[in-house]
This record gives structure tokens, sequence and C-alpha cells, in this order.
């Protein structure tokens, strides 16, 4: 077990294990945390899956977790880590290369959050507030039953996996604005279809525009405070302005992708000399056959995430226009869509993120950057560390003065949070928290509260909530997460990310 | 002797299974899951006969084993919309490699209950304890 005596204290929101802490550690694990959340993170496995992560092969600095941090499997929720995706492949050799690890990415490639921004305040829909969350909870379909209507081909799919977003606004559902507002323009270029089992097609075939359950959800917001008025002027934020909000990632196509891939690694990894604690981390030298297969495949997840969440916008517009008709206030446009769970080249590192927000800084004084991540090149790109790009290469021209937005969804019923990403945030390879993180099991959050005296204390606040199952309600309460204002500040306080606005919930919309 | 238990964990599902033998442990295990994806799944009359589902796998220890099988279960019950339970089924070891084949019977689905993203290799560890065999076992949700 770790206590809090394993700790070094590095400033009031920073804390160090050291690498001495336990023999096959290869660098030290560094926790953001107030000292009063670091009471919460002792009460579970983080901190041992935490230092798990600090004996991957070719790791680069240190692990670190974010405040929202909590027991996942392999990787914590919140971990980031680095590998040098530069290694050579030393197949048998005891030096180790830099790794690339599904089990560190997640099984939801790509869950992340978007945000879509109106023109008018909250009071100006507050009179149909309930009849917008109702038309978006019959249009948005948590792809638990039957799915959509409409399945898709293996080679309308395969679109989707190497052209993300993209497909969806070149068929009509969106608009260039979106992509030009999303991470990587919507499409990991890299991406390859042919890397995909036909399994994870299968799963995926029925569920785009599909919002899954447990914390995803769509809810209606109203930016409450601005605490940063330039870079809310730049973001196109007002005070009291309806937002909405997307949560939700790549469905059973990712979740099937990463249990391949996990498969594929354990059963290389000894060729490669890999030896780890926890199997869940199973992984494969970046620059080897198996970890360029998996970069690929992981990019068509992250595309069918993408393409997912655009689709959900599409579906939002048309609720939206139907409630609103006439009214001419139809006007959603997309404020950015960033990656919760995905592994990415930057800087010349492999950067994994499981459960945490890149937060890129301004890019004023830096060499120019590119729409692309990789660089172009003819026919598809081999994703290796030789071509990484320029630094942070994906932020929208217009956020450029300001660093990427951040968006921080709480739990159900909830505050959320937009800041932008600073160059302190190099730190901690330019990542953020991604939401409050729970404190509670869904089995003692489904046995000691009541979905619905949930409702009723959220109807009590004014809060709508639209949601099939009174059991997702009481898992997904907001008694079983962490304060979301806490772990903000925290990323705020540590200069990762800065607050630019507070945004609270008038109608959740869930899955099941 | 029960088949199965809910044990706490801060966001994914984890459960205890048990079984007499390693064939009833997989069993219990799919069992598990599908009560999970769908607990009234199985008390429909919906059962359909006569297309029940062969499984045949080779994984690397037992505990990859489990987690291979279910896997497929996971990802057949998910394109189907059905869920599945075991009928019956064999484990062997053949030349170090861990071998199970089973067949399966399967229960239509309207809706999951429970979207169940994954079976992971957190906690698992597959032994015989007083006769019994139990393994934990983490099911991403």
């Amino acid at each position: 077990m770790i206590a809090k005596n394993n700790l070094i204290k590095i400033s009031d929101y920073l804390w160090e294990i050291p690498k001495t802490f336990r023999s096959d550690m290869r660098v030290p694990a560094r926790i953001y945390a107030s000292e009063k959340m670091l009471e919460s993170v002792f009460k579970d496995k983080s901190l041992e899956q935490l230092v798990n992560l600090t004996t991957l092969p070719g790791i680069e600095k240190y692990a670190l977790v974010m405040p929202d941090v909590h027991e996942g499997y392999g990787s914590p929720i919140g971990g980031v880590f680095a590998t040098r995706a530069s290694d050579p492949l030393r197949q048998g050799s005891s030096e180790a290369s830099g790794i690339i690890s599904p089990g560190a990415v997640g099984y939801d490639i790509n869950c992340g959050v978007r945000l879509l921004k109106s023109d008018v305040s909250a009071d100006e829909i507050k009179n149909r507030l309930d009849d917008l969350a109702t038309e978006i909870q019959r249009n948005v379909p948590s792809g638990l039953g039957r799915g959509r209507k409409i399945k898709l081909s293996v080679n309308e799919l395969d679109k989707i996996l190497e052209n993300g977003a993209q497909e969806l606004i070149k068929q009509g559902y969106g608009k260039k604005e979106d992509m030009e507002n999303c991470e990587a323009n919507g499409r990991l270029e890299w991406a390859d279809a042919n890397e995909v089992s036909d399994t994870a097609k299968n799963r995926g075939r029925d569920q785009v525009g599909t919002l899954g359950s447990g914390n995803h959800f769509l809810e209606i917001q109203k930016v409450e405070e601005i605490f940063d008025e330039n870079a809310a002027k730049i973001f196109g934020l007002f005070k009291n302005q309806a937002v909405v909000m997307i949560h939700t990632g790549s469905r059973g196509l990712g979740h099937q992708i990463a249990t391949d891939y996990i498969r594929l690694m354990l059963q290389v990894m000894p060729k490669y000399n890999i030896h780890l604690p926890d199997k869940e981390l199973a992984c494969a030298p970046f620059n080897s056959p198996e970890g360029q297969k998996f970069f690929k495949a992981m990019a068509c997840g992250a595309n069918f995430a993408w393409a997912n969440r655009q689709m959900i916008t599409h579906y939002i517009r048309e609720s939206w226009k139907k409630v609103f008709l006439n009214e001419n206030n139809e006007n959603l446009e997309v404020l950015y869509d960033v990656a919760h769970n995905i592994a990415k080249l930057e800087d010349g590192l492999l950067v994994h993120r499981k459960g945490a927000t890149r937060a890129f800084p301004p890019s004023a004084g830096r060499s120019e950057p590119t729409a692309r991540q990789s660089p172009p090149s003819a026919g598809r790109s081999e994703p290796t560390a030789r071509q990484s790009p320029p630094s942070h290469p994906e932020i929208p021209k217009k956020y450029k003065e300001i660093g990427q937005p951040v968006i921080i969804p709480g739990s159900m019923g909830t505050a959320s949070y937009i800041l932008h990403g600073t160059e302190k945030g190099k730190e901690a390879f330019y990542s953020s928290c991604h939401g409050a993180g729970r404190t509670m099991s869904r089995h003692q959050a489904l046995k000691t509260l009541k979905g619905q005296e949930i409702i009723k204390n959220l109807e009590n606040k004014n809060i709508i909530v639209k949601c099939y199952s009174m059991r997702g309600i009481a898992e997904e309460a907001p008694q079983a997460y962490k304060d979301i204002d806490e772990v903000v500040e925290i990323v705020h306080q540590a200069n990762l990310s800065k607050k630019v606005a507070r945004l609270v919930p008038l109608a959740v919309i869930k899955g099941e | 002797m029960k088949k199965y238990e809910i044990l706490p964990h801060p966001a994914e599902l984890r459960l205890r299974i048990y079984g007499k033998t390693i064939e009833e442990l997989f069993s219990s295990a799919t069992e598990a899951m599908a009560q999970i994806l769908s607990p009234t799944a199985m008390k429909s009359e919906l059962r359909i006969k006569n297309l029940e589902l062969r499984i045949k796998l080779k994984s690397i220890d037992i505990n990859s084993l489990l987690v291979d099988f279910l896997s497929e279960i996971l990802a057949k019950s998910q394109i189907n919309k059905c869920v599945y339970l075991v009928v019956s089924s064999k484990y062997k070891v053949v030349r170090e490699k861990h071998e199970f084949q089973a067949e399966l019977t399967k229960y239509p689905v309207e809706k999951f209950d429970e979207d169940i993203k994954a079976i992971t290799y957190e906690d698992l560890d597959i032994k015989k304890i007083k006769g019994i065999w139990l393994t934990n076992l983490v099911f991403d949700i």
C-alpha cells in the first residue's frame, strides 16, 4: 500500500513518488492533488496502478495522474505518460524501446467531449427547454437496443474509420467549421481500416450517432460565470449563453479494437522481452509491426468517435431546429471537440492519456502550426516519430492567441468548465483533468441512492432529467463523484490550464 | 453454491466467480455476464433453439482463456442482440496451450440493461481454494 509518507511534496498541488519506491520503476510517479484531495486517492488502487505505469519500457520523465484520478484497470483513470516514439526497435534486447499500450488508452478509444454554442441566452429557451430535451432524447438513441435503423455497410464504415468526422461532413451531416473546431480536424490521417477486425466493424455498424451508457450524456447548459473575459471572447462564450455538451466515445467498435490488440500485445510481449506487473498494460514497441498496427487501428477508433459526436451534433441541430421553428436562433457552433482516451505523437513523444484532456498552450512565437498531426505524404503516412510535427499543430487558428479550449464535463447535475491550455502545462505533457472522478462504486451508488430522489433533487434545482433508466440515474448521481469545483481548482492553481467559464446544467439527457 | 457475486469497484463492475470445475467457472462467468447485460432475457420464452453458438479457443494461459472466451461471447451478444448461456463445454491443456470449447444457446434481447465495454485482466487470477475454482473478474462498463 502507498501512504502519504511515501510521497514527496513538490508544491501545494503536486506530489511525487520517487523512483526508489519500487525496484521496477523506471521513472518517478507524480500526482496532481491538493492535500485534502490526496486523502481520497489513498482509498483505492489508483496509486499502485500509477506506479505500474512507471515500469513501461521507454517511458520519459514520469508517469502522472490528474486530480480526478480513480482506480481503473491497467492505467488509473486520469493517467498520463509519454514514451520515446523515436526509439529504434530492439527485439529481445534488455534495453527498452518506447512502447504503445492499448490498455493505457482504454477500451473507449477517443471517449471525449464536444461543446456546441448557441447565439441565444438560457432565458430565451427556458419555456421550450423540456420540449428540446425530449426531442434530443428521441433523436439520439443510447444504442443499447437494436441501434439505429440504418446499418452501415462495411465499405461505408471503412470510409468513416479512415476519414472520421470529415466523412460525415462530406455527406451533409455538418459544416466545414465543425471540422476546423475539432481536435485533429476530426480525422487521424494514418488510420487504416485494414487493421480493424471484422468483429469490431460489426459491433460499430449500427452505432454511429448513439450515446452509449454509463457516464455518457448530453446536457443543455448555460454559461453561469466567466473567469477570463478575453479568453471567453475568443472562444465566443458569453454570460447566460445556452450551450450543449456531448460526452461519448467510440462505442462497441473502439472497445473491440482495444480487446483485439490487448490480446495481440500479450502474445508478442515475450518476443520483445517485455515483462509487466499488470497484463492490462500489455504493449509492444511503438516501432514494431504490432505497435504500428495498433496505432493505425486506434486512429480508426478515434475517427469513429469523432464521427459519432458529429452525427449526434447533427441530431441535436435537427432537434433544436424543430423545437425553435421560425425563431431564428438555430445556430449551434462547435466550440471544440477533444479526446480523453488516446495516444498521440506530440513533440516526438507518444503521449498516452486515459481519462485526461490534452491542453495545448498558446502558440505565439512557435513554429507555424499546420492542421495535421503527422506531415503530409503520398498515400497513407507511416506514423513514426521522425515525422512528428512542429509543436502544437492542432490548435484552430482563432484560438492560437489563448490556447486550446479544454472542456471538462462535471458529473450529472453539477457544473462543467471551459479552460484554456498554458505553457506551464508542458510539465504534464500538456494535459489537464477530464471530469470529476468517481469516489463511489456504481454498485454502492445503486445500494445507497434512489434514482427518483436524485431526479427530485435535480428538479428542485430546476434541472430537467431525461433518462429511461432509474438505475442509470442512481449510478451517476453527483454524490458518487468528487467535487468538480475542487478538481478544476487544482489544475487552475497548478497552471496546467486556466479557467475561462463555468457552465451549469439546465437539462440532462442520459443514455441508460 | 452461488455462481457469482458483485464486489465493490470505484468505476467498473467487479465480480467474484465460482465453479466446482473449470468448465463450471467459465459457465458461471458467462451467466453472470448475461444477467448483467439483460436480467430478463433468460426468462423469455423466445430462446432460439437450433441456433446454438459453438466456440473453440486456444490461449496462452487459463486467465487469458477466460478473457478471450467472454470477449468473444460479448462481441457476439452485441452484434446479434442476444445473450448466451453455456450448454456444454470442455477445457484441456494441449502442448502448454489452454483450450476451451463450448456450445451455447442464445436468448434475444430487445434492449441491453448494461453496456459492458470489455472484459479486463484486472484482478483476474483463477485458482482453486478448498475444492472450489474462483476468480475476480472486472468488466469495463
